[in-house]
């Protein structure tokens, strides 16, 4: 195994017509990775929230918008409602706070088969994409974003960010978690003649509860 | 897989009389070019960062070793473990005892191009571990136990008519019993299959789209999710990719990102796109124990320096495929190897030999609409025909076309003579019409361009 990676980099630098880099070099390379630069980004219109809204549309994601975070689990009952799924969810671990209806049952933990309805927090939304950003982490195992057939994300206001490098940036202030899914839309396939239909492993249904 | 890129002219005859294949390219070719325009439309900066996409690449090209070896520390440092492989077979030896060493009886796999390159399935299947595909695309040609034929939409080339029969004959085992003839029934059907495939699988293998020097990471974007499933839910999650999948930093990655599936399939970002970053933490819930990069080379690092390094900036979007006119008339199979069009037919010579390949070259007709759309405006007519100019050299003895050639000189060298036969020629084709020599040419109209200009001449 160590024979192969000299043998690879040895290849790579005969072929680049030189030798191991100088320090000088490396110091301009380390140097270029710390600097984060953040190169062109399409222009986006002010009104981030009309442009995620629209996006999300084109995704075929669902949205509802509330005021404040109490109203949280009243938009999650009517998606039950809506959707005539059973009240048992299975939760990210940051919403444990909130005013659930005692009746209903909720579990924290890793996603499982059976499970059909998920509701996770975003660490961010991408107002140029529609797109929602998850860590991985004890309160919101990975799972919960791929196995049940109905996911629910929260997304407070404060954490829209215009492009995808503002979550970078605020993504560097902790550690990197093992997943990080940027998830736009729900789950989806074209692999049988072209035909775009949803739900093909992951969530059929991807609704987001913008918190105001 | 075994190449039979040697007899791309056979194979191309068979495929111009497949109906359904030709169905199937008829429905997909406005399907991707349609989209891609649209999306590409939208983005005013799209030549931009296109530009800027092309200035990252070969500054990661130029400094290789450099982002490798950065990329590897990091892997370790969020722990897992970075294997290198100079060959597909060294790639599959090492994946297959990854494999042995955590017992692992079964494998999911996300979709990944470097894992057929390598020939990974027959190599796991041979040391007696299950695989299966969970790319929907994938898992139907894996049925069929055909090749891909498109390089994101592998199973392009099937109709639903013979997916439903491919479930029929495959699903009975598990309890499906009925034909199914809807597309959402068939969608529905294989994901009930794949759930309790991708919890039963000890072992998670994914390509990668992107390796992150700056984190360690490895990024892929998927619409389905199946790549999510596979790199979550086994204990063990192996990542196989070839070095240039290589870019510096997360600010980089935003820049391709934007490329990528607009070129693919005219998304502004695919449903899912995914960063691995390590085994599970000790306090995660879910996730995988173990994290395993494996660096395959397979002729890159030569590449690197020679006349095809531009080969080396592809992000294997597919564009060059959907837009390319012989792509479109013969389907991907007729390639006879991993790749199909364009860049197929650069990257298959140039891995397998052109002495196994020499057709391939030859398999354009240099109209430049596949560097025209390529995001990394890869110059691929360009590298076809220096494929061709070696082909050429490589040739000892006269080709048969080199002969008509020479056979040709003799008349252009001598212009009366020319001139004459021309005209002769002319007037007999006009006379005999279609040929029948399986196209159909339009009639000459009885009079040469130089007779026909003379007249002009004199009128005016």
């Amino acid at each position: 195994m160590n024979q192969a990676r000299q043998k690879i980099l040895q290849n790579i630098r005969h072929s680049l017509g030189r030798n191991e880099l100088d320090v000088n070099t490396i110091n301009k390379l380390k140097a270029r990775l710390a600097a984060h630069t953040v190169h062109e980004q399409p222009a986006l219109p002010k009104d981030l929230i009309s442009l995620f809204i629209h996006k999300l549309k084109q995704v075929a994601a669902t949205l509802e918008l509330i005021p404040n975070a109490k109203e949280i689990p009243f938009a999650v009952l009517a998606f039950l409602q809506k959707h005539n799924l059973a009240q048992k969810l299975v939760m990210d671990a940051n919403l444990k706070n909130l005013p659930w209806p005692n009746k209903w049952q909720i579990a924290y933990r890793a996603a499982q088969v059976e499970d059909q309805l998920s509701v996770t927090t975003a660490f961010a939304g991408i107002a140029e994409t529609g797109s929602l950003v998850l860590l991985s982490s004890t309160a919101s195992p990975t799972t919960l974003n791929f196995v049940p057939e109905n996911h629910i994300i929260v997304l407070h206001r404060k954490n829209l960010v215009p492009h995808i490098e503002a979550v970078w940036m605020r993504l560097r202030a902790q550690a990197m978690p093992r997943s990080v899914n940027i998830i736009t839309g729900p789950s989806r396939t074209a692999d049988i003649e072209q035909t775009i239909q949803l739900g093909a492993h992951g969530p059929r249904r991807l609704h987001v509860i913008l918190v105001n | 897989m075994k190449s039979t890129a040697h007899i791309f002219k056979y194979k191309t005859k068979i495929a111009l009389k497949n109906v359904n294949l030709q169905n199937a390219l008829a429905r997909s070719k406005s399907h991707f070019i349609d989209k891609r325009r649209a999306a590409v439309n939208a983005l005013p900066e799209f030549n931009r960062l296109r530009q800027r996409a092309c200035e990252i690449k070969e500054h990661t090209l130029a400094h290789l070793d450099f982002y490798l070896e950065y990329f590897e520390t990091q892997v370790h440092n969020s722990g897992g473990y970075v294997h290198w492989a100079d060959t597909p077979q060294a790639a599959c030896e090492q994946i297959v005892s990854i494999c042995q060493a955590t017992k692992a009886q079964r494998v999911t796999k996300g979709k990944s191009m470097i894992s057929e390159e390598i020939a990974l399935n027959t190599a796991l299947e041979l040391n007696g571990i299950e695989v299966t595909e969970t790319d929907l695309g994938e898992y139907i040609i894996q049925l069929a136990k055909e090749p891909p034929s498109h390089i994101i939409a592998p199973a392009v080339h099937k109709t639903r008519e013979e997916i439903a029969n491919l479930f029929y004959e495959h699903h009975q085992k598990y309890g499906f019993t009925k034909r199914l003839s809807q597309i959402p029934e068939l969608v529905s059907e294989a994901r009930k299959v794949l759930r309790k495939k991708f919890i039963s699988a000890d072992v998670g293998i994914t390509g990668a789209n992107f390796l992150i020097a700056e984190t360690g990471s490895a990024v892929i974007v998927t619409n389905e999710g199946n790549g999510d499933l596979t790199n979550t839910l086994p204990r063990v999650h192996i990542v196989v990719a070839s070095i240039e999948k290589v870019l510096p930093s997360l600010e980089d990655v935003a820049t391709f990102l934007r490329l990528l599936a607009r070129s693919a399939t005219g998304q502004e970002l695919t449903s899912y796109t995914s960063f691995s970053t390590g085994p599970r933490r000790p306090e995660d819930l879910d996730g995988p124990e173990e994290f395993h990069v494996v660096l395959v080379d397979n002729g890159r690092s030569e590449m690197l320096g020679n006349e095809f390094h531009e080969m080396l900036r592809c992000i294997r979007c597919g564009a060059c495929l959907n837009h390319c006119p012989i792509y479109s008339a013969v389907g991907g199979h007729a390639y006879g190897w991993v790749y199909p069009g364009p860049m197929g037919s650069v990257l298959t010579p140039l891995m397998l030999g052109l002495d196994k390949a020499s057709s391939l070259p030859h398999a354009s007709t240099l109209c430049g609409r596949c560097e025209e759309v390529c995001p990394m405006q890869i110059p691929l007519p360009k590298l076809l025909r220096q494929l061709r100019v070696k082909h050429y050299q490589s040739q000892g003895k006269a080709s048969f076309v080199g002969l008509g050639l020479k056979f040709w000189a003799v008349f252009a060298k001598r212009p009366r003579i020319y001139h004459f036969m021309t005209a002769i020629i002319i007037r007999l084709f006009a006379r005999l019409g279609n040929l029948g020599i399986g196209r159909n040419l339009p009639r000459p109209q009885g009079e040469t361009f130089m007779a026909a200009w003379k007249k002009r001449q004199a009128k005016s």
